[in-house]
């Protein structure tokens, strides 16, 4: 593992840098040893362009972002976010951390009004899972029968992510991923919010309604907020392959039932199809991914954290 | 630099996931809003005298809290092992098989949508009545019954419910005027004089005693749900168990001692034609003499709410049972979809509110009575269905707890005993409820209209299980996940362990 850059998530994406921008090299740092000899494969009618720069990437994201919700992105500059752009890079790794859980608040809540479209503590479950998920992806943690391990202490580059790498190395007895899910949900919404307000992404509204307050963390640039959906919703229209990070955020979106959202409209094959591109992901992140859409829809049965919403 | 290892033995974890957990009483609370208190003092027990004309209401209460005691004791044991724990067709899976728990869901959905369809007739019966009274107006109790599932109706999507203290100061009250009344009735006995005649276990064994104990379990039904909550008590070993234990025996108390009170004010011997020209209102017309207006009217208006309360509780039962079921993929998976904003189980809960509008329909159109063949009938026949679930269930707790695998630290008593006792107690009160079911639709012995109900349960039964040996050959996976509910999803992943997951095939990862 190379030395970290403590500040490389929060410090590095301006506004005019839109977020995707970083993930592009992702999955570098932490390489896969099976992908380390392999090949490009062939494009989707695409050459690999691992230098493909930060500025086209945000100019693609500007273009393609704006007039995407609900329906499918002309996607003639094909988005960045291809396996071939860094999977198989020889160039040398930038440390860059999968800000999954930053994507699926965008997901989650609207563009430009920052209106949540997820039930509070289903948004809550998903982004604690995302936090989990970044650990996962970066081989942090692992997920084995049920239970979150933790395999390594080296300091994530993220405050958050090291935030919880330290609660989870810090319990004695080691717990199920339910557990943490359910301990981290209680916190999960408040805390990517905030990372989002370090990095710039979105800016905090409050309004007061009769007598509570209610806090609303409105995106600056409605087409960064957007660009997760403008991707997801383009590629998986389009039958297109995902890479590792927009997989296990598909994954994500599907436990939370926010592919409906997404695909609204969409034929059922998509969501079929989702769903299969989503099976391909590693154990540790699949238990993840079904121990989240398990505890969702447990959520429902029994009410969590409001019991008086049932009897 | 590194991650610090670990610091201390105590959980934060734990100790945080703890201050959102519950306590005993707020359970109790919770379930005892779906028993409804005074829905069933006031409705169930004079119905059931009218109905049935068995005297023996009382004891037949205190009877079935017995039995389910020993129900809950094996029932909350095994609510720790298995998951989706709210729902009796996962313990049959469990312990008796996936094929029958299939059958058991199809008649737990059944008997759960029966009962809350029964509940609409009460409720507009009653509303209708109390506007007649108090403001005059003629309305038809199938215009109440309607308003009732129009509110339901989007209650239901929207998966709204009464807060819960709400909800506890209205179950106070509730319990404080049904015990009120029943003290008014006691100190102003028939003939001067207190009888403990209905309270006489010699009525167990008397004719139509049946009826009276089906009755009587459709005035505990809703006790169940304290299961829910094994996973989110504060203390997973007692706390369910106390509130269940609780719960059953505050609602059969409660129940016993008001009904046994309107017989002796009535008089024994008279309570079967009081009950049959007063119905639902002889509660209150026994102490209107001896109370204020206002305590009466105070009475009837909780009673209303109360009505409410239970129709609002059943209709989310009702949805989330579909829910489970269509998360399992056992049922069309639709119906495991929620509202995405309010996380309401929309399809379960449209799938119910049509349902009831049909049914009610057709009552309006062939003109049948509200209280006793819509409220009475359908409310005792689905507290028949949810006699069939706790009959298999504490069958399937044995057989659970007969593995050896499963035995643990369980004591015989809790594995073996008390199941043993419950389920010999609930098979003799289910064989005397199908014997006399003529007694308790009122018809004669040899109507065809007495074997409508029971037989609904097995046709329910048998296709449920057909449908799972469909299901076996046919979808494996989705078979695999029967009785998981919402946890169906992680059953492919959950490999023994020692093994580890087979990796995915070609991919990039």
């Amino acid at each position: 593992m190379q030395a970290p850059h403590p500040l490389a998530a929060q410090a590095t994406p301006g506004p005019a840098q839109p977020p995707h921008a970083p993930r592009g090299a992702m999955g570098v740092p932490y390489p896969d040893p099976r992908s380390a000899a392999a090949v490009p494969r062939p494009a989707a009618g695409r050459a690999p362009a691992p230098q493909q720069s930060r500025a086209t990437v945000a100019a693609v994201a500007r273009h393609a972002a704006p007039e995407s919700r609900g329906r499918p992105v002309a996607a003639s500059p094909p988005p960045p976010a291809h396996p071939d752009l860094f999977v198989r890079s020889t160039a040398p790794p930038r440390t860059r951390w999968p800000l999954l859980a930053d994507d699926l608040f965008r997901l989650a809540h609207h563009d430009t009004t920052g209106r949540p479209l997820l039930h509070a503590s289903v948004a809550g479950l998903g982004l604690a899972a995302a936090l989990l998920a970044e650990l996962a992806f970066t081989d942090a943690i692992v997920i084995e029968n049920g239970q979150v391990r933790v395999v390594s202490r080296t300091p994530p580059p993220d405050v958050l992510a090291h935030t919880v790498l330290g609660q989870l190395a810090g319990e004695v007895a080691g717990h199920t991923v339910r557990t943490w899910l359910a301990f981290l949900s209680q916190t999960s919404h408040e805390q990517v919010a905030l990372r989002l307000l370090r990095s710039g992404h979105v800016r905090v509204e409050t309004a007061r309604r009769l007598l509570t307050r209610s806090t609303t963390y409105v995106p600056t640039e409605s087409h960064v907020a957007a660009w997760p959906w403008a991707r997801l919703s383009t590629r998986l229209r389009q039958g297109k392959p995902l890479d590792r990070f927009d997989t296990v955020l598909a994954g994500l979106m599907v436990a939370t039932d926010l592919h409906r959202r997404v695909l609204d409209g969409a034929p059922g094959h998509v969501v079929a199809g989702l769903r299969q591109m989503v099976a391909v992901a590693p154990p540790s992140l699949r238990l993840l991914l079904s121990h989240t859409e398990a505890a969702v829809g447990d959520a429902v049965l029994t009410g969590h954290k409001t019991p008086s919403q049932h009897m | 630099m590194s991650v610090p290892g670990p610091r201390t033995p105590t959980s934060d974890v734990s100790a945080t996931l703890a201050r959102a957990r519950l306590g005993v009483w707020p359970v109790v609370f919770i379930v005892m809003a779906a028993a409804a208190p005074l829905t069933v003092v006031a409705g169930g027990a004079t119905t059931g005298y009218a109905v049935t004309g068995v005297t023996g209401i009382p004891i037949a209460y205190l009877a079935v809290a017995v039995a389910l005691g020993l129900f809950s004791v094996g029932y909350v044991a095994m609510s720790r092992r298995v998951v989706n724990s709210g729902a009796f067709y996962s313990y049959v899976s469990r312990g008796l098989g996936r094929v029958p728990g299939v059958g058991a869901s199809f008649v737990a959905v059944v008997a759960y949508a029966t009962m809350q369809i029964g509940l609409y007739g009460g409720f507009g019966a009653v509303l209708a009545g109390r506007l007649q009274d108090w403001l005059g107006w003629p309305v038809p109790w199938v215009v109440c019954a309607f308003a009732a599932w129009a509110v339901i109706a989007i209650l239901g999507v929207r998966r709204i419910d009464f807060n819960g203290r709400v909800l506890a100061v209205i179950l106070l009250v509730e319990i404080a005027a049904a015990a009120l009344f029943a003290v008014v009735h006691l100190t102003h006995p028939a003939d001067g004089r207190i009888t403990i005649d209905t309270l006489a276990p010699s009525h167990l064994i008397g004719a139509g005693i049946g009826a009276a104990l089906v009755t009587a379990v459709a005035g505990f039904v809703g006790f169940e749900g304290t299961a829910v909550f094994s996973e989110e008590s504060k203390d997973p070993q007692r706390t369910v168990a106390k509130a269940t234990y609780r719960a059953v025996a505050i609602i059969g108390l409660l129940y016993a001692f008001c009904a046994w009170a309107m017989s002796v004010a009535t008089g024994p011997e008279h309570i079967v034609e009081a009950a049959r020209a007063d119905g639902t209102d002889l509660i209150f017309t026994l102490a209107a003499p001896y109370v204020g207006a206002f305590v009466v009217g105070l009475g009837q208006a909780l009673f209303v709410t109360s009505l409410f309360a239970a129709l609002l509780a059943f209709h989310h039962t009702v949805a989330r049972y579909l829910f489970a079921l269509g998360r399992e993929r056992v049922l069309p998976a639709v119906l495991g979809r929620t509202s995405i904003r309010t996380r309401a189980p929309k399809v379960g809960s449209l799938v119910q509110s049509t349902l009831a509008a049909s049914v009610l329909v057709v009552y309006a159109v062939a003109g049948w009575d509200p209280i006793v063949h819509l409220f009475f009938w359908l409310t005792v026949a689905g507290g028949l269905g949810v006699l069939i679930l706790m009959t298999a269930t504490s069958i399937a707790v044995i057989a659970y707890f007969a593995r050896p695998a499963n035995h643990d630290s369980i004591s015989a008593w809790r594995r073996v005993v008390a199941p043993a006792l419950a389920a010999t107690a609930l098979l003799w009160i289910l064989v005397a409820t199908i014997g006399q079911f003529h007694t308790l639709l009122g018809v004669e012995p040899g109507d065809p209209l007495r074997w409508i109900f029971p037989s609904a349960y097995v046709a329910a039964a048998v296709l449920g299980m057909l449908w799972a040996l469909l299901l076996r050959t046919a979808k494996p996976d989705v078979y695999t996940g029967i009785g998981r509910g919402a946890n169906s999803v992680t059953t492919e992943l959950a490999a023994p362990s020692g093994q580890p997951n087979p990796a995915p095939a070609a991919s990039g990862w």
